[in-house]
């Protein structure tokens, strides 16, 4: 059965790393591809800044480089900042599905105007990076953020009485005052409170984890992966200095600072 | 048993199972008084009425997701006014798609389907990462597709390719492309399916319903085509 490998961004436990694999309960899946769900050792605290993206996109490839030797089929990157996509596409042959562009494109088959809605307003430089990439900037109603602290281990747990009303007021302004046809999660931890915005508002929610999976297994039936031409692959094998890159993070206290 | 309905004026015998789930039912269905060229705005308007009669009705029969098979996309926005089911439009499904795959997609259709796509592309505002047509003609077969294609990528700089009225030869020309190739109507398959799996329809903001619905006008006009 073809294997896909999903990249959480983050470091973390079983217990939270079974809050990511939650995801799977959020689609049917046509149960023709296993996900085995794999966190970075290189990271950033969070993703607020340009920093934090650089050390994204390095841990995001450094474990994902040999997905294709190991024998996976498909990548999916389980955030929306899509960082490391990019590279890994260049570095592997095998379809690499990034959360965010795929949520972006998929709310233009739903609707004409979407808008992105987010914990936080931190999270801002991540949308307008992808979206001046895709040159869809244009299709966006807006960014709106409900003002709220992400987790990025342990969700959203313990604080839905509080986090879900306020994502669903911003959520509805952004349909009611920006002219959203569609909202698109702006994070893969906040797709704990999908159930409860799609039942509440008029709009469809995309929840970009899940669809992730399935896009996976649309690029695995009908074979189609990214263009070389647009993602040429690299002269050098950095397999070895990704490796050491590893290593070093592994180092007790290497990620403090 | 998942339901989807294809409007397709000539339903071709490719491969469009690979796109679906087990358990899924496709029923391919011609729309009655389709003219019978798309090169003119007369032609899609009576095109738009076609597809609009040949699938208003699906949701009463049972169907899950409707699928317009056409990349000039006739009748897919009236069709999501009237059904709340997933209505899925080639076209726009295959310009999307693409773009999840490269930046500079480039569009390959029969030479009459040509003008139709500019329009669609200026209409979904993706006219800067859609910047390529090729048309060619059906009757010079896979060759004369496969021309077109390759020139789309050696020419006009594309990076990923959706090529229209070559289903059936889809594998066979992707093998030979250096540029993936998106075969519109399985990746509009795809994703009818994918979105039946995530709970995910169109947004009726974008397609609001009709205050007076006239199917039943729509159904005699369609009838009186076909005569």
């Amino acid at each position: 059965m073809p294997r896909a490998l999903v990249i959480v961004p983050f470091p973390m436990d079983e217990d939270n790393l079974a809050r990511r694999r939650a995801q799977l309960g959020a689609v049917r899946l046509g149960g023709d591809v296993e996900f085995h769900f794999r966190p970075v050792a290189i990271a950033p605290a969070n993703y607020v800044s340009q920093q934090d993206s650089v050390l994204a996109d390095v841990g995001i490839l450094q474990a994902g480089v040999e997905a294709e030797r190991q024998g996976y089929d498909a990548i999916c990157i389980d955030t929306v900042s899509d960082s490391g996509m990019a590279a890994l596409r260049s570095a592997l042959d095998i379809p690499v599905i990034g959360a965010g562009r795929h949520a972006i494109l998929i709310a233009l088959t739903l609707g004409e105007r979407f808008s992105i809605l987010a914990m936080w307003d931190r999270w801002r430089h991540l949308y307008t990076k992808t979206l001046a990439e895709l040159g869809l900037a244009h299709k966006c109603a807006s960014l709106r953020a409900a003002g709220l602290q992400p987790d990025n281990q342990s969700l959203m747990a313990g604080r839905e009485d509080a986090y879900f009303p306020a994502l669903l007021e911003a959520a509805r302004r952004c349909v009611e005052e920006d002219g959203a046809d569609v909202i698109v999660l702006g994070s893969t931890t906040m797709h704990e409170a999908h159930a409860y915005l799609a039942e509440r508002l008029p709009v469809p929610i995309v929840n970009p984890g899940p669809l992730t999976y399935r896009l996976a297994e649309t690029a695995i039936r009908l074979r189609l992966r990214h263009s070389r031409i647009a993602y040429p692959a690299p002269r050098d094998d950095a397999r070895a200095v990704l490796a050491a890159m590893g290593a070093a993070a592994a180092t007790p206290g290497a990620t403090a600072s | 048993m998942t339901r989807i309905l294809l409007l397709a004026r000539a339903p071709s015998q490719a491969r469009w199972r690979d796109a679906l789930d087990p358990r899924t039912s496709l029923v391919l269905r011609a729309p009655d008084g389709a003219p019978a060229f798309l090169d003119s705005a007369q032609d899609w308007a009576l095109a738009d009425l076609a597809m609009l009669a040949a699938g208003q009705g699906a949701q009463a029969e049972g169907f899950d997701a409707v699928c317009v098979g056409e990349v000039g996309d006739f009748g897919a926005a009236a069709l999501r006014s009237v059904l709340t089911i997933p209505v899925v439009a080639a076209g726009r499904c295959a310009m999307l798609h693409a773009l999840t795959l490269g930046g500079r997609v480039g569009l390959v259709a029969p030479d009459d389907q040509v003008n139709r796509l500019r329009k669609l592309i200026a209409e979904y505002g993706l006219a800067a990462q859609c910047p390529v047509v090729r048309g060619y003609d059906p009757r010079g077969g896979v060759g004369a597709s496969y021309e077109a294609a390759r020139a789309a990528i050696e020419r006009d700089g594309a990076d990923v390719l959706c090529l229209a009225g070559a289903a059936a030869e889809a594998a066979r020309l992707a093998a030979a492309l250096p540029a993936p190739l998106v075969e519109p109507v399985a990746v509009a398959l795809a994703c009818a399916t994918n979105l039946l799996a995530l709970g995910l329809t169109h947004s009726r903001k974008a397609w609001p319903a009709p205050q007076t619905p006239k199917p039943d006008l729509v159904a005699r006009l369609a009838q009186a085509a076909r005569r």
